[in-house]
């Protein structure tokens, strides 16, 4: 293999395999689990529509079962991305492991690479294989149960195009009534997801114990502030009659949510950055953030 | 030509404020030696070793390892350097599958080398690391350590765990695999398993290096004895109770040849340090 100091591709494939199959047993349990948990709700979701059937189409049972299981797919994706992210450093979190991972001759960009290619893509297809072998699941099993003949269509495809359809338009209308509102409302989401993302990682870099737990608790207690002080915003806008929606405001409510979605995306940048400052910077003693 | 394998210069570390384990260190390895790495609990044996190999960073000062900042954390040193923990983990996979996925970073790399070790040590190459005692893990762990052919081995306790047959290959392969370009670093308490082996001594206490000689340097200017308790021990520099009498050393007047004993010397640099190092500066 090359001893090129700069970045290697042939490298960082050779570090993501050894990660992926010295891990083989934590990405199998991680599989079993996905479709554990995916095949579970599948037929316990469908067997729940088809018994309180009201006299309601097959059509239209489908369509519930469909948009039952959209909001709650995003939901499942969004908690799982963020519980990969907070194990970005899971090849890192006892000695022994810093040892082997951090004596691996690679760069440094290499395996910090290698991690996050694991934690967002790698976890991402686990994820997506999981779902799709519960789908199978729930096809295998369909004579089981009294089902119209919609259900045997494969529902994964249904639930994404309602789901990304759904979660990225939140209510345009309650931003501004016009046309740019739909990009600003793209813009306000993704950038908040790519934040919160990369809190995630972040925590997952600096915590070596229970990440996702500890990361989580310090984002509640923020969420916790930053609604007091929303609070307080707000009673003093109402105090002084500031209406954000009014168009002769000198703040417009699209400049005010264009902001707020360019300092998230910026925050998000930060905290990769830092992220890969404290990896860089690792020992295989305890992490600190400023050295 | 240089023939210097580590330089470490200056090197100032410690565990927080209050737990000081090197200060202004300095020390030179050569290559092709054989360098046994002594000291008490809590002198910092292993935090050299990782000092050494980057894992962890002094405060101030620096480690070069054939000229190259170790703390670059280069592909070309680290596929240069190899360091056997006292502990460690290993994937579950077999020997075949783990050499597949790691032999690749280590350009020297050799199969024939793994075999014969692995064979030296009653293993095959048909082991699952997983399913091995820790006694095993330690041996094939050693086994893929030499095979990697890196410039720097770095050992920390090597025979823990070790079953005496063990012990004695442990020598054997180590002795075999050595070559004029390596240097291999072995940091234990258990002196007699390796003493035979060692061609250059590093003795590390308190922050500072008590002797960093070669076993001939020693040798030339220290006499190693038995005697019975009733024979006398004039002149002698040091003197420790054995089943036998006394273990002594004595100045090497007229060039005898006798076999170091490691313990002895240890013992002696610990307690009779001034007097040891008096006699190298004559």
């Amino acid at each position: 293999m090359t001893t090129n100091i700069n970045f290697s591709f042939t490298r960082l494939m050779a570090v993501m395999k050894r990660d992926m199959i010295e891990n083989w047993k934590t990405n199998m349990y991680r599989l079993i689990g996905v479709y554990t948990g995916a095949a579970m709700a599948f037929l316990f979701g469908m067997n729940g529509i088809l018994s309180s059937n009201r006299g309601e189409t097959g059509e239209a049972q489908y369509a519930g079962f469909c948009d039952t299981f959209h909001s709650i797919l995003i939901f499942v994706i969004f908690f799982y991305l963020m519980i990969c992210a907070s194990r970005i450093m899971e090849v890192m979190n006892t000695k022994n492991k810093r040892i082997s991972y951090m004596m691996l001759p690679a760069t440094i960009g290499e395996k910090f690479i290698s991690r996050v290619i694991y934690v967002c893509i790698t976890s991402m297809i686990i994820f997506f294989v999981g779902l799709f072998l519960a789908e199978l699941t729930r096809l295998i099993l369909l004579p089981l149960f009294d089902a119209p003949e919609e259900f045997s269509r494969f529902c994964l495809f249904d639930i994404m195009s309602v789901s990304l359809d759904d979660t990225i338009r939140i209510n345009p209308g309650l931003y501004t009534e016009r046309q740019s509102a739909e990009i600003i409302s793209y813009l306000f989401v993704i950038s908040n997801c790519l934040w919160s993302h990369s809190i995630y990682i972040l925590g997952g870099t600096y915590f070596r114990k229970h990440p996702f737990v500890k990361t989580w608790g310090i984002m509640m207690a923020l969420f916790v502030i930053a609604a007091y002080i929303f609070g307080n915003l707000i009673n003093i806008m109402s105090y002084f009659s500031i209406d954000l929606t009014d168009e002769r405001f000198w703040i417009k409510a699209q400049t005010l949510f264009t902001t707020i979605s360019i300092v998230f995306l910026v925050l998000a940048v930060i905290n990769w950055a830092l992220s890969y400052h404290l990896f860089r910077n690792s020992q295989i003693t305890d992490r600190k953030l400023f050295t | 030509m240089d023939t210097s394998m580590i330089k470490a210069e200056h090197l100032t570390f410690g565990y927080g404020k209050n737990k000081q384990v090197f200060n202004d260190f300095n020390l030179e390895i050569e290559k092709g030696k054989i360098v046994g790495l002594l000291g008490k609990n809590g002198t910092g044996k292993s935090t050299l070793l990782y000092i050494i190999c980057g894992l962890l960073k002094p405060s101030h000062g620096n480690v070069t390892i054939k000229g190259i900042d170790i703390r670059r954390r280069l592909p070309q040193t680290l596929s240069d350097i190899y360091l056997v923990p006292e502990e460690f983990d290993l994937p579950n996979l077999s020997i075949k599958q783990f050499v597949k996925l790691n032999s690749g970073f280590y350009p020297n790399f050799s199969n024939e080398t793994l075999s014969t070790c692995l064979n030296d040590f009653d293993l095959g190459m048909d082991i699952n690391l997983g399913e091995l005692s820790m006694g095993q893990k330690k041996k094939a762990y050693m086994c893929f350590a030499l095979a990697t052919n890196t410039s720097l081995l770095l050992m920390d306790e090597p025979t823990n765990g070790l079953d005496i047959p063990s012990k004695s290959q442990f020598r054997k392969v180590i002795a075999s695999g050595m070559t004029d370009e390596k240097t291999i670093i072995i940091s234990t308490h258990q002196v007699r398993d390796i003493d035979r082996l060692l061609d250059h001594i590093t003795i590390i206490d308190d922050t500072d290096v008590l002797l960093n000689k070669s076993v001939k340097e020693i040798t030339d200017k220290l006499y190693f004895c038995e005697q019975s308790m009733n024979e006398p021990t004039d002149g002698a520099l040091f003197i420790q109770p054995s089943v036998q009498g006394n273990s002594i050393i004595m100045e090497n007047r007229f060039g005898e040849e006798s076999p170091m004993n490691l313990e002895v010397l240890f013992n002696a640099m610990l307690t009779e340090r001034s007097k040891i190092q008096e006699v190298f500066n004559k």
